[in-house]
């Protein structure tokens, strides 16, 4: 089946290839031409030419089939390109109707007329004058040859007569006789038992042997009836043949039979003859009147058939040729249209056509070069944007521009993180009706307070600000400084601003660290100092004058040094508490395991009060971590003594220490969970309970929270307090610290490295991650 | 009553037959196409010579003899060959040769031409019935020499007849080639040679 389709599309290839061949048509056309006035030559000339004619016709007929199929294959694919729209094949139509019209009237208006006049003309060639002419010419030769005849019969009839009397022998003497005095050719004497008796020639030809006339002649002679008739010879002249009865005297020998003939002289002989052809052409003409009308007409026919074959042919090629360049055009137009700019075309002529191709070509040159500077400076540009963004989406600076209607325009990654708040929401922020959020839920809070806060600003309009404020929400208070510039397009229009803003908790943070340390490190110094010359005062004074003193003076001097040496005592530990804050000693950090030091820790609390109050729910395999073990503890303590205290006025004292795998800004961590039942965090100090000082019992420091969120923080982590319920109370405390990655297999308490490892400064803008 | 009726009927039948046969006949007769036929051929030795003996019948029909009466002249072509027989294998030509006549009308003497074209001599003759009894026929003919001949082997001679249609007149030709009445040629006519 491949095979045959593979044949048949050869085939079609092929004849594809022969209907746009020139040199082809032009061989067929030569060819057809050829024949035909071969054909048209015979056909007049009315000469027979043999056996050839059937192959000519032959050949005419299997060029024109050809012609006639390479022209169906020419239409068939025309009605193809019209079918599939091909570009081009709707002129090519139009081209090939005209041509053919062009052609197929001039054709049918010269092939009526000529086969009209044809007729005519062949019909002018007879005239009946000239055929009655014709005949009587043959009738006067005929007669006038009669007449000669019958002179030369006459002639014979003598001889005859004379041989009546005469015996056979001497029959020659007589013939001889007679011969030499008449123009006699041949005289023959043919016995009754059917012998020559005695034939002599005369003439110039005597080597042709004697002819005998036919026996059915003689036998008719013999019987009485003579022959006369004047014969065509071999050689074209007429010749008079004359065969009498000799009747002889003594009839017992029978009757012989005299046989002449005679030349008709020469003039006579010609002229004849050319009346003779004359009417024989004359007749042969009109008789082949009909078939030479026919065969004139069918040539005739052949011949515009063939030039209105040509002309379809010559139609079909030229609307291809002129078509071509047309097709490229509308194909490369379409293709430019379509996006594609590296369309060529190949040029063709010298033409109008060509200069059209040629200027295509120069646009579509112009236009890729055009387009690629474009792309490129486009790209130019796109990476700058790229480059742009890139940077600001790394920088922790929030950055926002609004456009000329205070429409949020465009905003970093840090702008979103800072006011919490999706880079998607927040582009569609209209920075002046920002009140309309508040509906939106907490979610747009901090958008709605930081919107709020510059308004005025931007209502003002000026050149170059900054403004500093707090945006107030559930993780705390964070304090954000901005600034603000208006933009002014090319012609000094309005553009809209730029806002750069940080959140400056850190910073504002980090300050009051410092200024705690320094005020704790200066109390401590300063209060320090005294504090041991007066105990040394208080116990030198007791020890000096309790003995000279009695009774109640004694008692009363011992419990007053006593109170003072106390109190003192009391003081000095409160400065180290202040100077142990200030002052950060050298960490070491080990890998370790939480729950061991938890457990080791919790052992400490069991006895008193505190006896079975603290349940442990450790999750075991839990992520090792890397700590200083001495600090780690201290946490510990910080809390666990936190937690007792705050229960100490409570009936029941009961706490729990839950531990378990978390994760902390997407890294694995260990949580670990402080809940007492005590009253729980008071509200008014909720924002500030890490900050030194700050506590809701009588007696203490309010340093311990503040070294244990010093500790977490050093430690990479984070710490977060907050009440069980609202009602009953119950305080609890969240500590995340980042586990050690890959390593939960690792040996407790090996040493990583000393005092190297230095986690990372808390960041807190992860609360709400981490929450 | 039964059987003089049927009789009755198949009388009629015939006599309907009869008279479409003739109509036919009277409709083919108007067009009366001719035809060509040998009636005898042979060969025979005499003198060391094979001779050849023929005759055919030659009916012309109304078309070539209306334009033999109109002054076309009428080519015969007649193709002789002996073949030695092979069992096994094509027969072989020993000899092929053609001999052409021309038939003509003499219209100043109302003559029948018969010209031999080999020898060049011709006949005339009254009719034209004649003229073509003389064309048909080929009398002591000389063939081939006997020697040529091997007595041991089979030969075949054939003779055939034919109007020579290439020679008319350009349009009678064209006219002639598609037409049947001008389609004469005789069958091949074999014989065996010894």
């Amino acid at each position: 089946m491949a095979t045959r389709d593979g044949g048949v599309s050869v085939v079609i290839k092929l004849i594809r290839n022969l209907a746009n061949s020139l040199a082809l048509m032009l061989f067929l056309f030569l060819f057809l031409m050829a024949t035909l006035f071969f054909v048209a030559n015979t056909g007049e000339h009315l000469d027979s030419f043999g056996r050839s004619y059937q192959w000519w016709m032959f050949g005419i007929v299997m060029a024109l089939g050809l012609i006639g199929i390479l022209i169906c294959a020419s239409l068939w694919r025309l009605v193809a390109d019209l079918r599939n729209n091909v570009s081009g094949s709707r002129l090519s139509l139009k081209l090939v109707v005209i041509l053919v019209v062009m052609a197929l009237l001039p054709v049918t208006l010269v092939y009526s007329f000529s086969v009209k006049f044809l007729h005519s003309n062949i019909d002018s060639w007879f005239d009946v004058e000239v055929e009655s002419a014709l005949d009587d010419a043959l009738g006067l030769s005929r007669e006038s040859l009669n007449v000669y005849m019958r002179m030369r019969q006459d002639t014979t009839l003598n001889v005859a007569e004379r041989l009546a009397e005469i015996p056979d022998e001497l029959a020659i003497l007589v013939l001889n006789d007679f011969g030499a005095d008449s123009d006699v050719t041949e005289l023959t004497l043919i016995g009754a038992d059917n012998r020559v008796i005695a034939t002599t020639a005369f003439g110039d030809d005597l080597s042709v042997a004697p002819e005998r006339p036919a026996d059915d002649i003689v036998s008719r002679a013999r019987a009485g009836i003579s022959y006369l008739s004047i014969d065509p010879g071999s050689d074209g002249d007429l010749q008079v043949l004359s065969v009498v009865p000799v009747f002889l005297s003594d009839p017992s020998r029978g009757t012989p039979v005299l046989y002449a003939t005679y030349p008709v002289p020469r003039n006579s002989s010609v002229l004849a003859a050319n009346v003779q052809e004359s009417f024989r052409n004359y007749r042969q003409l009109a008789y082949l009147r009909t078939p030479l009308k026919q065969s004139s007409i069918a040539t005739l026919t052949l011949a515009v058939f063939l030039s209105l074959m040509m002309a379809v042919w010559v139609a079909f090629y030229t609307a291809r040729r002129l078509i071509v360049p047309v097709h490229d055009l509308v194909e490369g137009t379409r293709s430019v249209a379509e996006g594609d700019y590296s369309t060529r075309l190949t040029t063709s002529g010298r033409d109008e056509l060509g200069y059209l191709v040629q200027s295509f070509n120069d646009m579509t040159d112009r236009i890729e070069a055009a387009r690629a500077s474009a792309a490129q400076s486009q790209l130019l540009v796109e990476n700058q944007r790229a480059y742009l963004e890139l940077v600001l989406s790394r920088i922790s600076t929030g950055v926002i521009t609004l456009d000329e209607n205070n429409r949020v325009r465009t905003c970093n990654a840090s702008a979103a993180k800072i006011l919490r708040v999706s880079a998607e929401v927040l582009q569609s922020i209209d920075a002046l009706v920002t009140d309309s959020l508040v509906t939106d839920g907490d979610d747009n809070d901090f958008v709605r307070q930081f919107f709020s806060n510059i308004k005025p600003m931007l209502a003002a309009n000026r050149s170059d600000w900054g403004i500093e404020f707090e945006l107030v929400g559930e993780p705390g208070r964070h304090p954000v400084m901005c600034r603000g510039a208006s933009m002014r397009s090319g012609g000094d229009e309005h553009a809209g601003h730029v806002l750069v803003f940080d959140d400056i908790s850190d910073v504002v943070e980090a300050q009051r660290n410092a200024a705690w340390s320094e005020v704790a490190r200066r109390l401590a110094h300063e209060i320090k100092n005294p504090l041991t010359p007066i105990q040394l005062s208080a116990e030198r004074l007791q020890h000096k004058y309790a003995s000279k003193l009695h009774g109640d003076d004694a008692t009363t001097l011992k419990k007053l040094t006593n109170t003072i040496v106390q109190q003192v005592e009391s003081m000095k530990g409160m400065v180290k508490a202040f100077a142990d804050y200030a002052t950060t000693p050298g960490v070491e950090f080990k890998v370790l395991q939480l729950n061991d030091l938890v457990t080791e820790i919790s052992w400490l609390y069991r006895e008193g009060n505190e006896l079975d109050a603290i349940s442990l729910q450790l999750q075991e395999n839990l992520p090792l971590i890397s700590c200083d073990p001495v600090r780690i503890r201290q946490v510990l303590h910080n809390v666990i003594k936190n937690s007792f205290e705050a229960m100490a006025q409570q009936p029941q004292q009961e706490m729990t220490i839950t531990s378990r795998s978390g994760a902390y800004k997407d890294k694995p961590s260990v949580e670990l969970i402080f809940e007492d039942k005590g009253p729980g965090f008071p509200a008014d100090l909720r924002d500030r309970l890490f900050e030194p000082y700050v506590t809701s019992k009588r007696k203490g420091t309010g340093l311990g929270l503040a070294i244990v969120k010093k500790i977490v923080e050093e430690h990479g982590g984070v710490v977060r307090a907050e009440n069980i319920s609202s009602d009953d109370g119950g305080g609890r405390l969240t500590v995340l610290i980042p586990a050690v990655e890959h390593k939960t297999q690792a040996p407790n308490e090996t040493t990583v490295a000393n005092g190297t490892v230095q986690p990372a400064t808390t960041d807190k803008d992860s609360y709400g991650d981490a929450a | 009553m039964y059987l003089v009726s049927s009789y009755h009927r198949l009388l009629a039948g015939i006599r309907y037959c009869l008279r479409v046969a003739i109509t036919v006949l009277i409709c083919c007769g108007l067009s009366y196409a001719g035809s060509m036929r040998f009636e005898s051929a042979g060969t025979y030795v005499s003198n060391d010579t094979y001779y050849l003996d023929a005759f055919a019948r030659v009916d012309l029909g109304m078309e070539p003899i209306q334009a033999l009466v109109n002054g076309v002249e009428l080519h015969f072509l007649v193709q002789l060959a002996v073949y030695k027989t092979r069992r096994w294998w094509i027969d072989t030509p020993i000899l092929e040769r053609r001999l052409r006549y021309r038939l003509d009308y003499y219209e100043l003497t109302q003559h029948y031409r018969v010209t031999n074209l080999q020898s060049g001599k011709s006949e005339n003759f009254r009719s034209v019935a004649a003229a073509l009894r003389e064309l048909g026929s080929l009398s002591r003919y000389a063939l081939l020499p006997a020697n040529e001949i091997n007595n041991r082997r089979q030969y075949v001679a054939s003779i055939q007849l034919e109007l020579d249609l290439t020679r008319l007149p350009g349009p009678l030709m064209a006219q002639a080639l598609r037409s049947r009445e001008w389609q004469l040629e005789t069958e091949e006519f074999q014989w065996s040679l010894n």
